[in-house]
C-alpha cells in the first residue's frame, strides 16, 4: 500500500514536471557553457517564470533556416547586428514588444525586431608591458616595428567584420590604402576571436582586435592590469548581441515574459561578469566598478543595418585585396 | 561471396552517406553557381599548398619510416606513439605548440637573436607547410613503417648477404614499398589540406592564404547561401576525388615480393655511416615533431589546478564516442579492402563537417529530429570520418595476407571461419590496433558536427576546449587539452600493446 502511494506520488510529481511549459532558447556555444551567461541565467528565470529554461546550443541562423517552420526554438539569443539583414528577411521573427527607451546604448535603437541585451565597443588590446596602447588608427599604424597585432577575418568572424567596417566607416573611399598602410602591422588573421586572442594571450603578438571589455576579464579573474584596450580618438564601432522571438513560437506569453526579464536587473546585472560585456539597459552606475573604471571611447561610428550590408561586401574586397599582397 | 555482399553493401551505404547530405543540400536551396576571383585565388592556393604539403610530408616520412625499420632502441615506441599526437590536437592547441618553437617569441628565434641572428618570421606559405608536415608525416611515417615491417625478413638477410649498395638497395627492397604506399598516402594527406581552413589562415597570415574551405564556411554561416556552399563544397569533392583516383589507381602498383618464411627479425649488421644517418634523421625529425608537444604539455599540466569537476562528463563521452567510432570505422573498412572502397572512403574526409551535418539534417528531419540524438549523429559521422585512416593502414596489410596465404589456405581445406581466424586476423592484427587506435584519437580529438548540432546536452572534451577559448579561459584550455592528448596516447598504448601480443 504504501509502495502504491508512493508511485502515485511519483507519478504525480512526474506530471506537475510535464505541466510546466518549456522555453526553448537557440543559443551559440560560448552562451551555453558553463563559462557563459547561460547557466546562471537559466537559473534566475526560472526562480519566477514556473517554467523549464532549455538552452540548445549550436550555430543559430543556418539552423533555423533549415528548420524552417518547425522549428522547435521560442527564442533566439546571440545573434549579431552585422548580419540582421539576412536574419531580418528570414521572416521568421516576431516583434520583441519592448519599450526601446529602456536601451542605454551609445546610438539610438529603433528596431522592432532584434533587442539587445549586450554591447561592447570594438578594440585592441594590448599588453602593456611591451607597448602603450596607440590613440588613434594612425598610431596603431606606426607602433614599432617588433610590436605586431592580430586580428580576425571578416569572412569568417563577427569581430573581424566589425573591424572592416570600422576602417570603412572612418576612411571611406581611402580604406583600402589604410589597410595596405596597416599590413605591416598585422602578423596574422585567424579564423574566429578564440585563436586570435589566444595567440596574444601566448606572447606572440603584442595587441589584439577584441573589445574595450575584454581587459576586464583579465582585472577580475586574474588580477592582471597589464591588458589594456587603446582607445581611437576617431571613435569607436559598437558591438550588440540581440536576442530576438520567434514568429512560430508557442509559448506567446512565455517568450514575451523572457524579453521582458531581458531588460530587468535580474537579466542585466548578471552580463559584466559572464559575458564580459556592458549591459544593454542599465545605467552606468549599477555596472560593477571594474567595468565602469574601463577606459570608454568618447564617440561611436555606426553604419546602420541597410548601409552595412550594402557596403559589406566591397569593403571585405578592399581588405582581402590590401593584405593579399 | 558473403565478404563480396558486404563489401557492396558497405559502398553503398558510404556513397549515400557522403553523397546524399551534399546532394540534398543542393537541391534544397537556391542554386548558386557562382565562382568569383576571389574563389579563384582561394582554388589556386588550395591546390599548391595541398600539393606542397602532402609531398613534403611523404618524402620526409619515408627517410624517418626506414631508419625507425632498421634500429631498435629504448624508448622507440614510445616515440612513434607520441608522432601521433599532433594530428589530434585541437586545431588552436597544435597552433601554440608550433609557435612556441616556431614563432615570433618562440625558441627558434629566441636562439637565433641571442646569438645575434636575425628573427625568421613563421608566417606565410612555409608556415602552412609547416604545420602540414607538423600533422601529418607522422601518419605517413607509420604507413611506411607497418609495409616495413611485413616485408619479408629474408629479402634483408639476402640483401646484407650480397652485400648490396645503397642505391640497388633501394630500388629492389625500398622502391615497391613506397610505390604502394606513398600514392595511398599522398592523397590521403592532400584531402586532409585540402579542407584545411583554421591552419592555413592562421600560419599563412593573411588572406592571400585561403583555402576554398573558408568560402564554404562563409556561404554557410553568414551568407545562408546554402547553395553556393554547397556547389563550391562540390568543386572541393571533385578535386579530391581525381586525386585519390589518379593517385591509387595509376601509381599505386601491387607488391611483388615473394613470400617469405613469416618469421620474426633477425640481427642486422649495418655500416657505422648509416648509424650516424638513421640516428641523425630520428633525432632531427624527433625534435621537431616531439618539441611542440612537450611544451604543450608543459604549458599544460602547469594549469591543471585550474580544471573543474564538472570536465568528466566530456571526457567520458569522448571515450565512449572515440572506442565506438573505432570499432565501427574499423569494421566497415573490411568491407572496403578495395581501390573503389578507398576512393570513397576518402572522399568523406572531403566534405566540410558543416556540409555533412546540415545534408544529414535534411535527409533525416522528416523521420527524427537530429538535435535530440546528437550522440548517434556525431557517432555515425566521425565512423564515417575514420574509413580512409582504417582502409589506408589495413589495406596494403590484408591484400599481402591474402595474395600470400589464401591459396594456401584454401588448399588445404580451411573453412571461411578458420582462415579468417587463424590466418587473416592474426597477420591483420599490427595494422588493425593501429587503425583502431589511430580512428579513436581521431574522434577524440575532432570538434566536427558537433558545432553545428549543439552542445548543451552533450559535450565532448574538444568542444569543451573550445568553449573555455571562447570565455578567455585560454589557460584552462591548455590543461584540458593535455588531458585529451594525454587519454589519446593512452588509447594509442593500450591498442600497440594488443598489436603486439601474439594470438597463436
Amino acid at each position: 500500500m504504501l509502495k502504491l502511494t508512493f508511485a502515485a506520488g511519483l507519478l504525480s510529481a512526474g506530471m506537475a514536471l510535464a505541466q510546466i511549459p518549456t522555453l526553448t532558447v537557440y543559443a551559440p556555444d560560448y552562451f551555453t557553457s558553463e563559462w557563459g551567461p547561460g547557466p546562471s541565467i537559466e537559473a534566475k528565470f526560472e526562480e519566477t517564470c514556473d517554467c523549464n529554461l532549455v538552452f540548445s546550443a549550436g550555430e543559430l541562423l543556418p539552423r533555423l533556416v533549415l528548420e524552417g517552420n518547425n522549428t522547435s526554438a521560442d527564442v533566439v539569443i546571440g545573434l549579431n547586428t552585422d548580419i540582421t539583414k539576412k536574419a531580418r528577411e528570414l521572416k521568421i521573427f516576431a516583434p520583441h514588444n519592448q519599450d526601446n527607451g529602456l536601451l542605454t546604448l551609445p546610438v539610438d535603437w529603433d528596431d522592432e525586431i532584434f533587442l539587445p541585451f549586450d554591447w561592447s565597443y570594438a578594440s585592441f588590446v594590448f599588453d602593456t608591458t611591451k607597448t602603450k596602447p596607440p590613440s588613434s588608427f594612425e598610431e596603431l599604424a606606426n607602433l614599432p616595428d617588433d610590436i605586431k597585432i592580430v586580428i580576425q577575418d571578416p569572412r569568417s568572424s563577427i569581430s573581424g567584420l566589425a573591424l572592416v567596417l570600422w576602417v570603412k566607416k572612418i576612411y571611406g573611399k581611402d580604406a583600402g590604402e589604410y589597410w595596405q598602410k596597416l599590413a605591416p602591422k598585422i602578423l596574422t588573421v585567424t579564423k574566429g576571436w578564440s585563436e586570435a586572442y589566444g595567440l596574444f594571450t601566448d606572447g606572440e603578438a603584442g595587441g589584439v582586435l577584441s573589445f574595450t571589455t575584454s581587459p576586464a576579464y583579465h582585472i577580475v579573474v586574474e588580477e592582471d592590469n597589464t591588458k589594456q584596450a587603446a582607445i581611437f580618438k576617431e571613435g569607436h564601432y559598437p558591438f550588440f548581441e540581440l536576442v530576438a522571438k520567434v514568429k512560430s513560437s508557442k509559448n506567446d506569453a512565455l517568450s514575451s515574459m523572457f524579453m521582458k526579464f531581458i531588460l530587468s536587473d535580474g537579466f542585466q546585472d548578471l552580463i559584466p561578469m559572464t559575458n564580459w560585456s556592458y549591459p544593454s539597459s542599465q545605467a552606468m552606475e549599477k555596472w560593477p566598478s571594474v567595468f565602469s573604471d574601463l577606459p570608454m571611447p568618447s564617440s561611436t561610428v555606426y553604419f546602420s543595418e541597410n548601409e552595412a550590408s550594402e557596403i559589406t561586401k566591397q569593403a571585405i574586397e578592399e581588405w582581402r585585396n590590401a593584405l593579399s599582397q | 561471396m558473403a565478404q563480396r555482399t558486404f563489401s557492396i553493401v558497405v559502398n553503398c551505404i558510404l556513397l549515400f552517406a557522403v553523397f546524399g547530405p551534399l546532394v540534398v543540400l543542393i537541391f534544397h536551396a537556391d542554386q548558386n553557381f557562382t565562382f568569383t576571383t576571389a574563389d579563384r585565388a582561394a582554388l589556386k592556393f588550395t591546390l599548391l599548398q595541398a600539393t606542397l604539403s602532402s609531398l613534403l610530408s611523404v618524402l620526409l616520412a619515408w627517410p624517418l619510416a626506414l631508419a625507425l625499420s632498421r634500429r631498435q632502441f629504448r624508448g622507440r615506441r614510445l616515440l612513434i606513439v607520441a608522432l601521433s599526437v599532433p594530428f589530434i590536437l585541437p586545431v588552436i592547441v597544435a597552433i601554440l605548440g608550433l609557435l612556441s618553437v616556431f614563432g615570433n617569441s618562440g625558441l627558434l628565434n629566441s636562439l637565433l637573436s641571442f646569438f645575434g641572428f636575425p628573427v625568421f618570421s613563421i608566417y606565410g606559405l612555409s608556415g602552412v607547410l609547416l604545420a602540414h608536415i607538423f600533422f601529418n608525416i607522422p601518419l605517413a611515417t607509420r604507413a611506411f613503417l607497418l609495409a616495413l615491417e611485413r616485408r619479408p625478413k629474408e629479402l634483408d638477410r639476402l640483401a646484407d648477404g650480397l652485400n648490396l649498395n645503397f642505391l640497388i638497395r633501394f630500388w629492389i627492397l625500398d622502391w615497391p614499398i613506397v610505390r604502394l604506399i606513398a600514392p595511398q598516402i599522398f592523397s590521403l594527406i592532400f584531402v586532409l589540406c585540402l579542407t584545411s581552413f583554421a591552419v592555413v589562415l592562421t600560419l599563412g597570415g593573411g588572406p592571400k592564404a585561403t583555402t576554398l574551405e573558408l568560402a564554404i564556411y562563409q556561404s554557410f554561416r553568414f551568407e545562408l547561401d546554402f547553395g553556393r556552399a554547397s556547389f563550391l563544397a562540390f568543386i572541393q569533392l571533385s578535386i579530391a576525388a581525381l586525386t585519390c583516383v589518379l593517385s591509387i589507381i595509376i601509381f599505386g602498383l601491387p607488391l611483388n615480393f615473394n613470400n617469405g618464411l613469416d618469421r620474426p627479425i633477425h640481427k642486422r649488421y649495418l655500416r657505422l655511416a648509416s648509424f650516424f644517418w638513421d640516428f641523425g634523421i630520428i633525432i632531427l625529425m624527433g625534435l621537431f615533431l616531439t618539441i611542440p608537444l612537450i611544451s604543450v604539455l608543459l604549458k599544460g599540466v602547469q594549469n591543471f589546478y585550474l580544471l573543474e569537476i564538472t570536465i568528466w562528463t566530456p571526457i567520458f563521452n569522448s571515450i565512449t564516442l572515440a572506442l565506438l567510432s573505432a570499432l565501427i570505422s574499423t569494421i566497415l573498412a573490411m568491407g572496403f579492402m578495395n581501390k573503389w572502397g578507398e576512393v570513397i572512403g576518402t572522399l568523406s574526409i572531403a566534405v566540410s563537417p558543416l556540409i555533412i551535418g546540415a545534408g544529414l539534417f535534411l535527409m533525416i528531419r522528416n523521420f527524427i529530429n537530429p538535435f535530440e540524438v546528437t550522440f548517434w549523429v556525431i557517432l555515425t559521422v566521425n565512423s564515417i570520418m575514420g574509413l580512409p585512416f582504417a582502409i589506408r593502414i589495413m589495406r596494403p596489410a590484408s591484400d599481402e595476407i591474402i595474395s600470400n596465404f589464401r591459396r594456401l589456405s584454401i588448399a588445404n581445406g580451411m573453412t571461411p571461419f578458420a582462415w579468417f581466424y587463424w590466418v587473416y586476423l592474426p597477420r591483420l592484427k599490427s595494422a588493425l590496433t593501429y587503425s583502431m587506435g589511430l580512428v579513436a584519437a581521431l574522434s577524440m580529438g575532432d570538434l566536427g558536427v558537433i558545432v553545428l548540432f549543439g552542445g548543451a546536452n552533450f559535450e565532448t572534451l574538444p568542444l569543451v576546449i573550445y568553449q573555455l577559448m571562447s570565455a578567455y579561459r585560454i589557460d584552462q584550455a591548455m590543461a584540458s587539452a593535455v588531458i585529451l592528448v594525454l587519454i589519446s596516447i593512452g588509447i594509442f598504448l593500450i591498442f600497440d600493446r594488443i598489436g603486439k601480443t601474439r594470438n597463436a
